[in-house]
């Protein structure tokens, strides 16, 4: 879906990325993370076809973003860092006019609207806005015409803590919903642990690590979760706090949640193996949910 | 077929976007043109007599081109304060570069047609006649004149985004050109930048030969800005 080779983007003498390699596939909502001034804005204008890089190969959709940028846009919403609005327009005027150029009419705006929130402020102007309506308007604009790939620079920036909440709920609502490709580029690490599914960490201008959660923390050691459907809950959760590698285990109706570290991942795995053989386990996942971990270990190693 | 369909697409996007630069971007834009048509109007009303071509219809001429001269200044203004702020939210969408920086050109050259037909129209109310002391190569040599201007100041804004930039621009069409009069040599050369400047130089006529090359002219900016729009646009 998103493919960097070896990308390169100067400003002046400042080089921005020093050549950038990796992937995110189709499905997945990616966290691009990175400290300030990774390269994580750089990165996604990049993907939208708003910035030239200087070198190495970028495709999205199987598009040149740069050349073939028209084309991109008809299957991409973006939603900028910090997006200036035209002042003194009203919000429905400007989506209006930014669904006319997607060839949509007003009922798809109207959509949009509602989704991100902003429909009650359709007729106010774009200056008498807060930060956080202006990102919801931001986001309304990247959800028109439902597009495929959803690039969304600090989705949560200038927002309170509830605004932040609900955005991060209708991003992952989108995700699995519209069966989008979303990417999220963000500092805020536990924002990004509740909707990922795969990771990008950029590190001065370069990628440090890419991948799934769960294969970036059995990698860098970092915890994992046995999220379990269990048939004896109990039996089950003893069996596994029994082992030295297990560090918690809670349990939740029927499904039992072990955390471990990576490293020991193949022993809980035959642990439950085990289980389901005797009739205490049905199925189970692993996931991460130490993002944080990962990132932390993956911005290290680069340095 | 699909060539075809995507030119379509392109049409109603360019219409679309110079439409909404039209109404909120350039707002200024269509109020500017509406009081220079009336005060056109007024001039034209105690300036132009009846009969012959005079030195009070080129008078006439001469203000409407500056005043237009100043609406592509502030179009053109407005354009980057746009690069700076919001043209990122429209060029996110399925805008390309080049459907960005015509839709601008398409606004400013709509206000410029707009000016001069309200000049055209002033006259046929006033006294039909004069639309006959006005002839095309005038007429042509207005049209150029701005076009010319219009597609400089676009170009320089979309070059080096500073509103200060497009004033030094704008003075040294408007004003500089006075200065090269002085030689003959660079007045023909110059000429071909400003062909009104030509209905000064040869009594009421411009020739043929400085609107070919003031057409030619306009088609190298042209080319200018669509290839800056394409190769150097980033935002």
């Amino acid at each position: 879906m998103i493919v960097f080779e070896g990308v390169v983007k100067r400003y002046g003498a400042t080089e921005a990325l020093k050549g950038a390699t990796f992937t995110v596939p189709k499905g997945v909502v990616a966290g691009l993370l990175g400290p300030n001034g990774a390269g994580k804005t750089t990165t996604i204008k990049i993907a939208a076809g708003l910035l030239r890089r200087d070198g190495g190969r970028v495709s999205v959709l199987g598009l040149d973003p740069w050349e073939q940028g028209e084309e991109l846009r008809e299957r991409v919403g973006v939603l900028h860092e910090r997006p200036a609005y035209p002042p003194d327009v009203p919000v429905k005027v400007l989506l209006r006019h930014l669904a006319r150029i997607r060839g949509l009419g007003w009922e798809d705006a109207l959509r949009a609207a509602r989704l991100a929130g902003v429909e009650r402020y359709l007729d106010h102007t774009t200056s008498s806005l807060s930060r956080g309506y202006l990102q919801r308007l931001g986001l309304a604009i990247a959800l028109l015409g439902e597009p495929e790939l959803l690039l969304l620079d600090e989705p949560t920036a200038n927002l309170d803590p509830s605004a932040r909440q609900e955005v991060l709920t209708a991003i992952k609502t989108l995700g699995e919903e519209m069966g989008a490709t979303v990417v999220i580029s963000s500092h805020i690490i536990p924002e990004m642990e509740q909707v990922c599914s795969y990771a990008v960490i950029i590190s001065k201008g370069v990628t440090a690590v890419q991948g799934s959660l769960t294969d970036l923390a059995t990698a860098l050691g970092a915890e994992v979760e046995f999220v379990v459907q269990a048939r004896n809950p109990r039996l089950l959760a003893s069996l596994l706090i029994s082992d030295d590698g297990v560090r918690s285990v809670e349990v939740d109706g029927n499904r039992v949640v072990a955390r471990a570290g990576s490293r020991v991942r193949q022993r809980v795995e035959a642990l439950l193996e085990e289980a389901r053989a005797r009739g205490l386990a049905a199925s189970w996942d692993v996931r991460s949910r130490s993002l944080g971990e990962v990132y932390e270990k993956a911005v290290q190693a680069s340095r | 077929m699909r060539r075809r369909f995507r030119l379509r697409v392109r049409a109603s996007r360019l219409a679309t976007y110079s439409s909404f630069v039209a109404e909120t971007l350039g707002g200024s834009l269509t109020v500017a043109a509406a009081v220079l048509s009336a005060l056109a109007f007024l001039f034209v009303l105690f300036l132009a007599p009846v009969g012959a071509p005079s030195s009070g219809l080129f008078a006439v001429l001469f203000f409407t081109n500056v005043g237009y001269s100043v609406i592509a200044l502030s179009g053109a203004s407005a354009m980057v304060s746009d690069l700076r702020g919001s043209a990122q939210v429209f060029l996110s969408q399925p805008l390309s570069r080049t459907i960005y920086a015509l839709a601008w050109l398409v606004a400013l050259l709509a206000s410029m047609i707009a000016v001069f037909s309200a000049l055209l129209l002033s006259l046929a109310v006033i006294d039909p006649g004069l639309l006959g002391t006005l002839s095309l190569s005038i007429a042509l040599a207005w049209l150029l004149d701005s076009a010319l201007l219009s597609l400089l100041l676009l170009a320089a804004a979309l070059l080096l985004r500073r509103t200060s930039v497009l004033v030094i621009t704008w003075a040294a069409v408007e004003f500089g050109v006075f200065l090269l009069f002085f030689s003959e040599q660079l007045a023909q050369a110059v000429v071909v930048l400003r062909p009104l400047y030509g209905v000064l130089s040869h009594g009421g006529a411009v020739d043929t030969p400085v609107l070919a090359g003031s057409v030619l002219l306009a088609a190298a900016l042209l080319a200018l800005l669509y290839w800056l729009a394409r190769a150097r646009l980033e935002v």
